[in-house]
């Protein structure tokens, strides 16, 4: 390889390098900029990430499937759950395997096999990064009151934006 | 098997002190080196210290730069810090291609640009909340670094994007199995390859063999989990099995890296092969192993099997490794395949005491290797693993007392019986 070429192969990984960034960056924007709002009930605890730092991991209800429907799922699969809309918040509906025609649905994937207690369900958006005193505040003061504001595009996939009070 | 090459740094002092005093000239002492692809003038040890304490400082430097983009800087804005770190990471980057390009240095500014590139992930994760479960990041991140450490051949660069493939192999292989790692095992063969590096293939070696694992962990559990059973036994006895002879038929190489590369395949082996025979010495083990075993339909059995039967292959092909060795490495496939087959906890007993009289035999080996090759790793390896055996056997009685007496008594027949044959031999040789 001559350094010509070198210099295009360095330019080129630093390129792909940057598609990367830019790839992982649009994936977690778009929900926000074509998403439509809304509301869901959860609960905030507080563990660390090794590499991204602190953040509350928030629970949803739909989180889990029941031991009963989860028999159907396996981990990996991906799932849907429709929303729907009850005054100011918005609640799920049971978890199924097809995507929705209409309406506004969450994508998710199961990533546990199921246990008595079911199935976990993850949509990307468990987890609010915060400093270390306020996801700490956070799980004191919303424990039971908290309302996540999120963002659904067409396709399911979301994105959080906030997490208030009730 | 060249154990002393292992220790270069050593030999090449020693050497220098040799032609000092005069006891050898500068052209033997450079003629003993190059055996070992070194040389007296070689200047690499004070380069080392350097390059450690600069490697080391590097990583913290990195690892400062995580932990500042995990502090949450709530109060700069979103698109500040993102920009930033991307700017960051183009700027590293650029600096060491450009160092690279011109002179060959630069990896420094390309070890810290690759943690920054994996840093700005990691941030773009955090601004957006991006799920809990994130080991797509990390593979993104892996998959970055690969084709930079390709193009600069560098050990660091490649041993940062090794130990980014296992972080990822540990968090997806609990939930799809993990077939991506094989390129981040291929272009590290390439990079040992390129820059010639024994210790680079052997952690390759090493994140294969864990590779291995949780795969057959997925053909236990799949599609729900990968599950840990006694079936990872026979594999990882088939794979040690195949690193040992491959480790001997690269001995005879002319190239000094894979010489090396082979001493240290050959020795890690029989550490595992003595560390995986331990536990079998034990009844109690053995019945669960037995107990566990799924027949010959066991996925462990055929991936063992896979890398048994070329390693009983080598085995059959190359004489220069003991005939012990040989023989265990031949007879293994039909030893796995009777083991699954019958596998009945009856057979626990007669196992255990095989096994025993295996470590034994083992032991006698290594101590007559030791001293007949003058590799004292071997001596003391045999002597430690007597000792251990013999304490094992003394807390945990095979067949209760009256079977732990007559194990010890057959035991210390083959020992006196080995004593006695090598002393023997030392005479003949010694009248010779």
């Amino acid at each position: 390889m001559n350094n010509r070429q070198r210099k295009f192969a360095f330019a080129a990984v630093i390129l792909f390098q940057l598609v990367v960034m830019a790839g992982v960056w649009v994936n977690g924007f778009y929900p926000l900029w074509l998403g439509e709002e809304v509301r869901l009930k959860t609960r905030p605890v507080d563990p660390r990430d090794l590499f991204r730092g602190n953040y509350a991991r928030l629970h949803y209800d739909f989180n889990t499937i029941e031991p009963g429907e989860s028999a159907d799922f396996r981990p990996g699969d991906v799932v849907y759950v429709p929303l729907v809309r009850n005054g100011d918040l918005w609640d799920p509906q049971p978890t199924q395997a097809s995507r929705p025609e209409s309406g506004v649905f969450l994508r998710g994937r199961v990533t546990s096999r199921p246990w008595r207690s079911g199935s976990r369900v993850t949509f990307g958006i468990e987890a609010l990064f915060a400093p270390k005193e306020k996801a700490l505040a956070l799980e004191k003061q919303l424990r039971h009151t908290a309302v996540a504001v999120v963002r659904v595009a067409p396709n399911g996939r979301a994105a959080l934006v906030s997490v208030n009070s009730e | 098997m060249q154990l002393l090459g292992l220790l270069r740094r050593e030999l090449r002092s020693e050497c220098r002190q040799w032609v000092d005093d005069g006891d050898i000239s500068a052209e033997q002492g450079e003629r003993i080196l190059a055996r070992y692809g070194t040389s007296l003038e070689d200047v690499s040890d004070g380069s080392l210290a350097y390059k450690v304490l600069v490697g080391v400082a590097l990583l913290f430097a990195g690892m400062a730069m995580m932990l500042l983009v995990s502090a949450n800087w709530e109060e700069i804005p979103r698109a500040v810090r993102m920009l930033g770190l991307v700017a960051t990471t183009l700027v590293l980057n650029g600096i060491g291609v450009r160092h690279f390009l011109r002179d060959g240095s630069g990896i420094g500014w390309l070890f810290v640009g690759s943690i920054s590139y994996g840093a700005s992930i990691m941030l773009i994760a955090q601004i957006y909340h991006l799920g809990e479960h994130f080991p797509d990041g990390l593979l993104v991140w892996a998959l970055g670094v690969a084709p930079m450490a390709l193009l600069t051949r560098s050990r660091v660069i490649t041993l940062l994007m090794l130990a980014l493939a296992l972080f990822w192999l540990m968090a997806e292989g609990q939930f799809s199995p993990p077939w991506a790692m094989v390129l981040f095992l291929g272009c590290s063969v390439a990079v040992a390859r390129m820059a010639c590096s024994a210790g680079l293939m052997i952690v390759t070696v090493a994140a294969a063999v864990t590779w291995l694992n949780v795969l057959l962990g997925w053909a236990y559990g799949y599609p729900w989990r990968p599950d840990i059973e006694a079936g990872h036994l026979t594999l990882n006895m088939g794979l040690l099995a195949l690193i040992f002879m491959a480790g001997h038929r690269l001995s005879v190489t002319t190239s000094v890296y894979l010489r090396r590369t082979a001493t240290l395949l050959s020795l890690w082996a029989l550490r595992g092969y003595l560390l995986l025979l331990l536990p079998f010495t034990f009844t109690e083990f053995c019945e669960g192993y037995l107990k566990e075993l799924e027949s010959v339909m066991d996925p462990g059995l055929w991936m063992g099997l896979l890398a048994a039967i070329p390693a009983a292959w080598l085995a059959l092909r190359n004489r220069s490794a003991h005939p012990l060795s040989r023989g265990l490495v031949m007879g293994l496939p039909v030893v796995m395949v009777l083991l699954h087959g019958g596998s009945n906890e009856a057979m626990a007993v007669p196992v255990t005491v095989l096994v025993n009289l295996l470590v034994l035999g083992s032991a006698i080996v290594l101590v007559q290797q030791g001293l007949l090759k003058g590799l004292s790793q071997y001596f003391y390896s045999g002597v430690a693993l007597l000792l251990v055996l013999g304490m094992m056997r003394y807390v945990d009685l095979v067949g209760d007392y009256v079977g732990g007496s007559v194990l010890f008594l057959l035991a210390a027949g083959i020992l006196f019986l080995a004593a006695h044959y090598w002393r023997d031999r030392q005479g003949g040789a010694g009248h010779e």
